[in-house]
């Protein structure tokens, strides 16, 4: 199964991809011509700041965005080669947890506190794999000592269960059904850090054991370097950066993840002070006309102020929206 | 869970008791005279003095008050002053009529209210929430009396359909449950529209959504639950009070129930009558509240575990340790 999987055709293809919602009456443009591909058994990590749209653009993939505020979803989802967007939402069902399953960040949040861990896993397993609840509930155990939690506890609540134990619920939920791709949205954020390394660790040892497709939503550029064949460097909900790891790391190019860098600790180099970003992200109802970075952006002219650049590619696979790049290239 | 039963039992003795006095005492204070009411308004003074005596009013307050708990402690209520029937039975016989009628109203305003909550709440700020919106709210601030003549005159008075008053069969109590349920109706729809949508936007019902089930089951079986358990509180409060009988639907609709009993226990200042009625409101209500609570742990297993906490101190710190 393993070997099929990984035969390096492409899983998932967003084309284009707009969000927007409404909020307080403004138009908000979450996700503003996100494109990327994930190939089969690979891993790609989708990184950037908070509100830079990357849970919407997760939400969107699994179409559980929420009715009353999304005003617009448009562009292309293909996955195993069908454009998801314009499916049914019977047909979609269908997808969700079996096809596209995802991990949310909060596990304090993320489990229905009225239900059993049981009923909570179990029930996805029921739905796709068409057993009877007492065969769905044997499974839901296996999914259970799978994640490392014992088998008694499965009839207990979420409250019962520590931080780490309900992250380790919520994957057990999201790999019930051995999915071809997971999402997986800052499942370590909320934890702490001995936690996320277990966390971490299981993703990785799963993913590796069912060759599952991983879509890693972080704001961690450790986490990505730990995880992830391929990385998507997000802002203002378009993608400003995609390499796979080595280009990306070795040779960040747009000045946001150069900042990003900037911003993390480095135990080789004798820095007094760490060179955070200076400003805000731009506010997602009244984007800026030019590059979005430019207000933030060091090296920025008058020229990025007025022109929206376009991806470009500069070696590879590594794509860079910077017009300063295309200038030089 | 049986301990915690009996100790929120034994918490109603004292409760009860407050009441019993409080009601006791208020009562001294109403003007008007209940021999006069007896007697008529040409009785004579010999008269009067009489039956005040017979009655025990001539006592001082404390050795009135400590005989009324006396007999209360033997649930004894005394006899009314009018009928001279015990209070007690008096009740009994009323209570049935309370009953249905609020059994009735609750079923009434819970099947029709919490559903049209969760349709607001899944459409919201659309059309069709609007329109319930602003029929809830103006459900929700008519007086049910008012409700209850309005119905009166619409479906006995002009379409001579339904039974204006009395009791009989089923048919004498569809407006009262009507006229009486409105409101609660109304308010409940309401608070399960604001509680589910709350809930919908919960990461859990996301958690839900992703795992691919059918919309209806998350609605269902994931939010509502969640939903309700604010609402619990609204409804069993409002179950309580009709318990306690509707006093002024009884008496617009002429139902023989408590509301009504008590009501005209105030108007003849039959202190045994309304002293009875207001122990017995005060009882109906406790126990209601006691069940909430109970409904509150079989919903909610956080609530739960707080009850079975102190039963079961051992498997809890076994649990911890592992």
């Amino acid at each position: 199964m393993n070997e099929e999987r990984n035969n390096g055709q492409t899983l998932l293809s967003v084309r284009d991809l707009h969000v927007h919602y409404s909020s307080g009456g403004e138009m908000v443009k979450a996700v503003n011509g996100v494109s990327f591909d994930l190939e089969q058994g690979k891993s790609l990590g989708l990184v950037g700041e908070t509100g830079a749209g990357k849970t919407t653009i997760a939400k969107a993939i699994l179409q559980i965005l929420p009715d009353h505020s999304t005003k617009l979803v448009e562009g292309e989802i293909s996955f195993k080669g069908r454009d998801i967007l314009k499916i049914s939402e019977q047909e979609m069902q269908a997808v969700r947890g079996k096809e596209i399953s995802m991990v949310f960040q909060d596990p304090m949040t993320a489990l229905n506190p009225v239900m059993t861990v049981g009923d909570q896993i179990s029930e996805g397993i029921w739905r796709h794999q068409k057993v009877s609840k007492a065969a769905a509930r044997q499974e839901a155990i296996k999914m259970l000592e799978t994640v490392g939690i014992s088998r008694d506890r499965i009839d207990e609540y979420p409250h019962q269960f520590s931080g780490g134990m309900k992250q380790r619920v919520v994957i057990a939920i999201a790999l019930a059904c051995s999915p071809e791709l997971l999402i997986a949205d800052e499942p370590t954020t909320a934890l702490d850090v001995t936690i996320q390394a277990q966390v971490l660790d299981l993703i990785k040892e799963l993913k590796k054991k069912h060759g599952t497709s991983l879509i890693l939503i972080t704001h961690d550029l450790g986490v990505v370097a730990d995880t992830c064949d391929r990385v998507a460097v997000i802002y203002a909900g378009e993608v400003v950066e995609i390499g796979s790891l080595e280009e990306v790391f070795d040779h960040p190019t747009h000045p946001y993840t150069i900042g990003l860098f900037g911003a993390i600790p480095d135990m080789y180099k004798d820095v007094n002070r760490l060179s955070p970003i200076a400003g805000l992200p731009p506010n997602p109802a009244a984007l800026p006309e030019g590059c979005y970075f430019a207000p933030r952006c060091p090296h920025a002219t008058e020229r990025c102020r007025s022109v929206h650049s376009g991806l470009e590619r500069i070696t590879g696979t590594h794509f860079v929206r910077c017009i300063k790049n295309q200038q030089e290239g | 869970m049986i301990r915690y039963v009996g100790k929120r039992l034994l918490q109603m003795i004292p409760i009860l008791l407050v009441v019993a006095i409080l009601i006791f005492t208020l009562m001294q204070f109403v003007p008007g005279d209940p021999v006069q009411i007896i007697l008529g308004e040409d009785a004579t003074p010999v008269q009067v003095e009489q039956v005040r005596e017979d009655l025990g009013l001539n006592e001082p307050f404390f050795v009135q008050l400590l005989n009324f708990l006396k007999d209360l402690l033997h649930l004894d209520f005394g006899e009314s002053y009018l009928s001279g029937l015990p209070v007690r039975s008096e009740l009994a016989m009323r209570f049935p009529n309370t009953l249905i009628l609020a059994i009735c109203c609750i079923i009434f305003t819970v099947v029709i209210g919490i559903p049209i909550g969760v349709q607001c709440a899944l459409k919201a700020d659309k059309l069709i929430d609007r329109i319930w919106l602003f029929f809830t709210l103006l459900c929700s601030s008519m007086p049910g009396f008012w409700l209850a003549l309005l119905l009166v005159l619409l479906f006995s008075v002009e379409l001579n359909l339904l039974p204006s008053n009395g009791i009989g069969g089923p048919e004498y109590f569809i407006l009262p449950v009507l006229a009486n349920s409105i409101g609660s109706l109304a308010s409940i729809a309401r608070h399960t529209r604001s509680s589910m949508l709350e809930v919908i936007r919960a990461d859990y019902i996301s958690t839900a959504k992703s795992k691919g089930i059918s919309r209806k089951r998350v609605i269902w079986r994931h939010a509502l639950p969640n939903a309700l358990i604010p609402v619990i509180t609204t409804v069993s409060s409002s179950f309580g009070m009709m318990l306690g009988g509707a006093t002024i639907i009884e008496s617009v609709f002429s139902i023989p129930g408590i509301g009504m009993f008590m009501m005209s226990g105030i108007n003849n200042r039959d202190y045994p009558v309304v002293r009875g009625c207001i122990i017995y409101i005060a009882f109906a209500f406790s126990i209601m509240m006691l069940i909430t609570d109970l409904i509150y742990a079989f919903v909610d297993p956080r609530i739960k575990a707080q009850y079975v906490r102190s039963k079961s101190k051992d498997t809890k710190s076994h649990e911890s340790k592992t």
